[in-house]
């Protein structure tokens, strides 16, 4: 049963009381919640993501609710309460959905130990996975929200999730983050995409969510192979540069960039020196979008027989 | 002539791997890799500094002359310089992959 075939009342119902059990990738979420850009953003975004039944795990138990007390009418705040503790400090009410965001990364990030975790975007084609690291700023998320919308499948635009066993990197299959100025760069380039709304004055600054295709959530038990590693970086003005860069190095920033390497020890370093090893290495520099499709089509173009 | 002198002042000093340091190598193209699993950080080296480090982490302590001969070796390079070597040692040292 997917998101969508709830009623708005159902829906409701649920974030209201047992929780709204949610699929991403091989995870399970139960969230509860009755505050109203919580229930709003979850039905628009995860339309189309599978529920979970009672008999399915649950990976981690969280929810989203006004604190309580005279705040609750003066300046309203959220907070996030995670399997009973409240991890961070409370948010404005108006930042609620990408707090509920941020805190189903942080559950995976801080809990997730059979996987190498890197701070990345992947996106997928022909079964080969471009893995995007990049620091907040560098254009990750807008290049990965361009890609998706021009054959590329979306896995992930936040955690690279890399199989200490096989090597293949899985699928979440979120909402795409975006944020800034580059809200109506992806407005314009992907005008028919769905938008949950703007929160202003977030500690990243205006803020929103973009559903991921609903064909892309359908495949998310279908990882991929590592192909690429590609750092992008947005400079305005500039044309496509992609730059060979050393696989060692590589294998230095990812690992500086990943959120559990250094917990996984010799399994986090053997999985990341395979990767770079089967994957090209680039530095990316581009400022339009349809420059960068072009770039990575060229790349997929060369990669298959 | 400054070559001797460092080999006499080399002589005096023994190197050796720190016994704390677990090291696990990966050749990445033409670049070592090594990562060390119990600070949980990793290295990119460079040829001489790999050879160096995995000269210690195979057998005893070394003298810098002992060191030179080892190295020369392992990497077929008659040119390797003793101040080369001084400069990889005192870095190796700094990263507390070498005691003195």
């Amino acid at each position: 049963m997917l998101l969508h075939e709830l009623t708005q009342a159902e829906l409701a119902h649920r974030l209201r009381g047992d929780g709204l059990g949610l699929r991403s990738g091989p995870f399970g979420f139960r969230i509860r919640s009755r505050v109203p850009h919580v229930f709003q953003g979850l039905g628009l975004l995860y339309a189309a993501s599978p529920l979970l039944g009672d008999a399915d795990f649950i990976d981690f138990d969280l929810s989203l609710d006004l604190v309580p007390g005279v705040r609750r009418w003066l300046r309203p705040q959220v907070h996030f309460v995670f399997d009973g503790t409240t991890p961070f400090e409370p948010l404005p009410a108006d930042h609620a959905y990408p707090l509920l965001e941020w805190s189903m990364n942080w559950c995976i990030s801080a809990h997730v130990h059979d996987s190498l975790l890197l701070h990345s975007a992947v996106v997928e084609r022909g079964g080969l996975a471009a893995i995007l690291p990049a620091p907040p700023g560098s254009g990750k998320s807008t290049l990965c929200a361009g890609l998706i919308h021009r054959g590329w499948r979306l896995l992930s635009d936040e955690l690279g999730m890399v199989s200490l066993q096989d090597g293949s990197v899985g699928a979440l299959v979120r909402p795409v983050s975006l944020k800034n100025e580059s809200l109506a760069v992806v407005r314009s380039y992907v005008p028919d995409a769905v938008f949950n709304r703007v929160s202003v004055g977030t500690s990243k600054g205006s803020v929103t969510h973009m559903r991921a295709p609903s064909d892309h959530v359908a495949r998310m038990a279908d990882p991929a192979r590592p192909r690429w590693v590609i750092f992008p970086r947005y400079v305005a003005g500039s044309p496509p540069v992609l730059t060979p860069r050393s696989r060692a190095d590589s294998l230095l920033e990812l690992g500086r960039n990943a959120f559990n390497y250094t917990v996984l020890g010799r399994p986090g370093f053997e999985a990341l020196a395979n990767l770079v090893t089967g994957s090209d290495c680039y530095d990316f520099q581009y400022s339009q979008l349809d420059d960068a499709v072009a770039t990575f089509d060229g790349l997929l173009h060369r990669a298959q027989p | 002539m400054a070559g001797s002198s460092l080999v006499q002042q080399g002589a005096e000093r023994v190197w050796r791997i720190n016994p704390a340091v677990g090291l696990h190598w990966r050749l990445v193209d033409d670049q070592w890799v090594v990562f060390e699993h119990n600070s949980g950080t990793t290295h990119q080296l460079d040829a001489l500094p790999a050879a160096v480090l995995m000269a210690f982490e195979a057998g005893r302590p070394l003298d810098v002359r002992q060191l030179l001969e080892q190295v020369r070796e392992d990497l077929g390079q008659q040119e390797i310089m003793h101040a080369h070597l001084q400069t990889v040692l005192q870095q190796l040292v700094q990263l507390e992959l070498v005691l003195q």
